[in-house]
C-alpha cells in the first residue's frame, strides 16, 4: 500500500509510508520491538516530550521576527513533522500479536482474480497457483474486465470460472476494479472471498493459515502482506514496503484499524454485502430528500397556463408536502415515493385529458362543415377520454412531467438508474476503494486482522513512470477518502481508529513541508537570512535531542527492516505528494489506471525536473555560501556549515529518484517467478 | 458456516396482466438469490411489473437475498411498477433493520395487505 510517514523532526525532512511490497515477518508482533515493547514506548514518549519542547521553543523563543516571511513557513513545516511524530507513535503504540487460530472447517471460499489487460501467461500463473490452494471448498473465478476470449479459454483450461460484466453494465460506468469485484460478488455464493490481483501468485496455504480468524463472527477481513518477486537488487524504485506491511499494519491492527489493501486479503462476503445494502439505503434516502426539495422549489416557481395544468400543479404540491411529512415521520421510502408517483400519474392524466378534449373541440369545428370523420373522432374521444388519455399519455409532448419535473421523478425511482447495480459493496467513488471499504466496515462495528505472513507474491512496477503513476493514484485516492469519509467525524469509529486513519491521510500532505525544508538552506545560503533567531549552542541543544530521539524511536519500530530507501522516496517524491493534494482539492477527476506489470522502456529525467532543479539550486547555493564566507561578506561560519550539511543531506535524499529515472536493470538480471512456495520453505521464511 | 444445500421453491401466481404474486418456500441466501432475481426478471419481461413477494415461507434471509430483492425493486419500478414484501418473520426484519433496508421497503403483514397496497396505486 501506501505512504504514511515515519516522521522525523526538523530539518531532516520526513518520509512517507510506503504502500508496497514487504519482506516481512510472520504473524504479528511476537517478535516485539528491538528494545521490547516498553523500551519502544519509553523512547516514543521521550521523543514526543522532547519534540514538543523543541517546537515550543521554536515558537516562543527562537522565531526570527525580522524575517517572518521565512521564519513562519519553516516553523509550520516543522510543526507538521512534530504532529506526524505524535501520530506515528500513537499508531504503533500497541501492535497486535497474532497467532492464527485453527482453520474454520466447512467454510466455502471464492477466489477472485481480477484482471483487465495483463498478459494471459501472467494471469494463468496466478490461476494455476490459486487452483493449488489447499482448501476443500474452494472455487476460483477469473474476473476479466477485458472480456478477452483468450482469457476465457485459459479459465476453462485451468478449471476456473470466468466472469465478465453482463448486459446491465452497457452504457453504465464500470468503476474499474471495484466494479469488477462488485459484479462478481453478486454472482458468487461462498462465505468468504479471497481477492488477488492478476499478478499475485498465492501460496497453497493462504486460506488455511488465515481462515481461522473468521471464527470470530465479527471479523470482516484478514489482510496479508504484499511482496514483490521482481524487485531488482538495491530496490532502485523503492518498491519494498516492509515497514508498512509490518510494524505499521500491526500497529493499526492493535487498534482494530488494519486496512484492506485491495489484494491478498480474505473478506467476509456477508459483511461486504451488508455494507453495500446500507449504502444503497442511505443513498436512496438522500436522493428522495433531494428530489422532494427540488420539486417543491420547481412547483413554487411553475405557472399554470391552462386549467388542467393548474389542477396538476395543485395535486403535485399537495403530494410533495404529504410525502415530505411521511419522510419525516420515518415512513419507508417506498411509501413516500409512491405518494409522489401517484400524484404524477394523476397530473399527467388530467393534462392528457385536457389536450384530448381540445382536439375533440377542433374536430367539432371541422364537423360543422358536415364531415362525418371528424365527428366520429370527436365522439370517440369524448366518450372514452380517460382511457384514451391513459393510452397516449407517454406520447403527448405536453404531458411530460408538469413543471419540468422529469429529473426529480428519477430520484423517486429507488432504482439508481445511473448505475448498473443498485448495491455497490465496494465504494466506487475513489480509486482506492479498499481503504474506504475498511473504514466503512470499521464504522459498522466489524473487526479486521492483519496477518503478517507473506502468503502471495506479485509484481511491482519496473520503471519510474509506472511507479510514479501508481503512487500518485494511491495518494489521490487517500486524500479523496479523507475529504469524503471524514475519519474524525464518521459515526461508529473508535477514537483510536479515527487517529489511525487520520495518520495515513495526514502523511500524504508531507509534500508542502518537505518543499520548505528543502528550500530553507538554499534561502539561507543566498540571503544570509536565518529563520531561527538563537545562538548556535541553543539551537543544537534543542534540536539534536529531538532529532536523535525521533530516529531512535523510528529505528526501534522498524526493528531491522531496511527503511532508508523508503525514507529517501518519501522526501524525493515531494512534487508528487503536492500534485496529489492540489489535484484532489481542485476537484480533478481521477481515473483508475491499471499499473503496467512490464517494464516500459526509456529514461525518465523529464519526470524528475523539480528534484533536479532543487539539487542544482542547492549546489549553487552551497558554492555561493562558501564563497561569501571566504570573501568576507558573511561571518556566520557555523550557520553556513550547518546549512551546507543540511543541503548535502537533501541532495542525498533527492538523488535516489534521479538514479531511478536513469535506471537500467543489471545485465543478466531477471525476476524469478515464485513458483509455488512449498510448505517447508514457507515455514523457514516464517522463522527467518 | 456450514455447507449449504439449495432449497428454495418459487410459486408464481398471476393475478392480472400487470400483477403477480411470488410465493417463496425455503432459504433465501447466496445459493438461491439468483433464482429469485431471475424469477422477478421473467415476470417483469412478461409485463407483470406489480409484484408481491410473499416471504412467509422463508425461515432465513441473508444479505445476498436482500440484494436480490433490491434488484427486483429496481426492475419493477423502472418499468413503472412496484414490488411489495409480505409476511416477513423476525429474522428477516432484523436483517432489514441491520442493513437499513427497513428505510426503503414497506413491509406488509401478509399477502392480502400487500395486494391492497398495490391496489391503491
Amino acid at each position: 500500500m501506501r505512504p504514511p510517514p515515519f516522521f522525523s523532526v526538523l530539518p531532516l525532512p520526513m518520509p512517507a509510508e510506503g504502500r508496497k511490497g514487504a519482506r516481512t515477518s510472520p504473524s504479528g508482533g511476537e517478535r516485539a520491538y528491538g528494545l521490547g515493547l516498553w523500551g519502544f514506548r519509553i523512547l516514543a514518549l521521550a521523543s514526543i516530550v522532547v519534540g514538543l519542547y523543541y517546537i515550543g521553543w521554536r515558537y516562543t523563543t527562537s522565531l526570527n521576527w525580522d524575517a517572518l516571511w521565512f521564519a513562519i513557513p519553516l516553523v509550520l513545516a516543522e510543526t507538521y513533522g512534530i504532529i506526524g511524530n505524535v501520530l506515528f507513535a500513537f499508531t504503533v503504540w500497541q501492535p497486535a500479536r497474532r497467532a492464527p487460530p485453527p482453520p474454520l472447517e466447512g467454510t466455502t471460499v471464492d477466489v477472485f482474480i481480477t484482471t483487465y489487460n495483463e498478459p494471459v501467461a501472467l494471469v494463468r500463473q496466478t490461476a494455476e497457483a490459486a487452483r493449488g490452494i489447499r482448501w476443500p471448498h474452494l472455487k476460483v473465478h477469473i474476473l476479466d474486465d477485458g472480456a478477452r476470449p483468450e482469457v476465457r479459454a485459459m479459465a476453462a483450461e485451468t478449471g476456473c470460472a470466468y466472469v465478465t460484466r453482463g448486459e446491465e453494465w452497457r452504457d453504465k460506468p464500470h468503476h474499474a476494479k471495484a466494479g469488477n469485484v462488485n459484479n462478481a460478488l453478486l454472482q458468487a455464493s461462498g462465505d468468504l472471498v479471497l481477492i488477488l490481483d492478476a499478478d499475485q501468485v498465492p501460496d497453497p496455504r493462504i486460506v488455511e493459515r488465515a481462515i481461522g480468524y473468521f471464527r470470530d463472527p465479527k471479523v470482516a477481513f484478514v489482510q496479508t502482506p504484499q511482496q514483490f518477486y521482481n524487485v531488482p537488487p538495491g530496490d532502485p524504485l523503492g518498491s519494498d514496503a516492509a515497514l508498512f506491511y509490518g510494524p505499521i499494519q500491526q500497529g493499526k491492527d492493535g487498534w482494530n484499524a488494519a486496512f484492506f489493501c485491495g489484494t491478498n486479503a480474505i473478506l467476509r462476503r456477508e459483511a461486504l454485502l451488508q455494507l453495500g445494502l446500507a449504502e444503497y439505503a442511505e443513498e436512496m434516502e438522500r436522493r428522495v430528500r433531494r428530489g422532494l426539495g427540488r420539486m417543491e422549489r420547481d412547483l413554487a416557481a411553475a405557472r399554470a397556463e391552462t386549467p388542467a395544468q393548474g389542477e396538476a400543479l395543485a395535486v403535485l404540491s399537495r403530494a410533495v408536502a404529504q410525502a415530505g411529512e411521511a419522510l419525516e415521520e420515518g415512513q419507508p421510502l417506498e411509501t413516500v415515493t409512491d405518494v409522489v408517483r401517484q400524484a404524477m400519474e394523476a397530473a399527467q392524466q388530467r393534462m392528457a385529458e385536457e389536450e384530448l378534449a381540445a382536439i375533440a373541440g377542433d374536430m367539432g369545428a371541422m364537423a360543422e362543415g358536415g364531415e362525418e370523420g371528424p365527428e366520429e373522432v370527436r365522439r370517440y374521444l369524448l366518450g372514452q377520454l380517460a382511457e384514451v388519455a391513459r393510452e397516449v399519455i407517454d406520447t403527448l409532448p405536453s404531458t411530460s412531467a408538469p413543471g419540468g419535473l422529469d429529473e426529480q421523478a428519477a430520484d423517486m425511482e429507488l432504482s439508481r438508474a445511473d448505475e448498473a447495480l443498485p448495491v455497490l459493496a465496494l465504494p466506487t467513488y475513489s480509486v482506492t476503494e479498499d481503504m474506504a471499504t475498511s473504514m466503512r466496515l470499521h464504522a459498522r462495528g466489524w473487526r479486521s486482522v492483519f496477518h503478517g505472513e507473506v502468503l502471495a507474491q506479485g509484481l511491482a512496477p519496473e520503471d519510474l513512470a509506472s511507479s510514479l503513476k501508481q503512487r500518485l493514484r494511491w495518494a489521490q485516492g487517500t486524500i479523496q477518502i479523507l475529504l469524503r469519509e471524514k475519519p474524525l467525524r464518521m459515526k461508529g469509529l473508535s477514537f483510536a481508529q479515527r487517529i489511525a486513519y487520520l495518520t495515513t491521510m495526514y502523511s500524504y500532505f508531507s509534500g508542502f513541508s518537505t518543499l520548505l525544508l528543502l528550500l530553507a538552506p538554499i534561502v539561507y545560503l543566498f540571503t544570509g537570512t536565518a529563520p531561527v533567531a538563537s545562538s548556535h549552542g541553543a539551537l543544537l541543544w534543542h534540536l539534536v535531542p529531538a532529532l536523535l530521539l525521533n530516529r531512535l524511536m523510528f529505528w526501534s519500530t522498524a526493528r531491522g527492516i531496511r527503511v532508508w530507501r523508503g525514507e529517501q522516496y518519501a522526501v524525493a517524491l515531494f512534487p508528487l505528494w503536492i500534485r496529489a493534494v492540489v489535484s484532489v482539492l481542485a476537484g480533478a477527476r481521477i481515473r483508475f489506471a491499471v499499473t503496467p506489470k512490464e517494464r516500459q522502456g526509456g529514461t525518465y529525467l523529464h519526470l524528475v525536473w523539480p528534484q533536479l532543479l532543487v539539487i542544482g539550486l542547492t549546489i549553487v547555493a552551497i558554492g555561493y555560501g562558501l564563497v561569501s564566507w571566504f570573501g568576507g561578506w558573511n561571518h556566520e561560519l557555523a550557520a553556513t556549515l550547518f546549512s551546507t550539511f543540511w543541503g548535502c543531506y537533501n541532495i542525498v535524499m533527492l538523488s535516489v529518484i534521479v538514479k531511478a529515472a536513469a535506471y537500467k536493470p543489471p545485465a543478466g538480471w531477471a525476476p524469478q517467478p515464485p513458483g509455488t512456495l512449498t510448505a517447508s520453505e514457507g515455514a523457514a521464511k516464517e522463522q527467518g | 458456516m456450514m455447507i449449504k444445500t439449495r432449497e428454495l421453491e418459487i410459486g408464481k401466481e398471476s393475478l392480472s396482466e400487470r400483477c403477480a404474486v411470488l410465493a417463496l418456500e425455503g432459504r433465501l441466501d447466496a445459493l438461491t438469490a439468483l433464482e429469485l432475481k431471475e424469477a422477478i426478471r421473467e415476470r417483469v419481461d412478461a409485463g407483470q411489473v406489480e409484484l408481491v413477494v410473499d416471504l412467509s415461507g422463508v425461515p432465513f434471509i441473508d444479505s445476498s437475498g436482500l440484494a436480490a430483492l433490491v434488484s427486483g425493486l429496481k426492475a419493477t419500478r423502472q418499468a413503472g411498477g412496484a414490488l411489495k414484501l409480505a409476511g416477513l418473520n423476525e429474522q428477516a426484519r432484523t436483517v432489514l433493520r441491520l442493513t437499513r433496508l427497513d428505510r426503503v421497503f414497506a413491509l406488509y403483514a401478509d399477502r392480502a395487505a400487500a395486494l391492497e397496497a398495490l391496489g391503491e396505486r
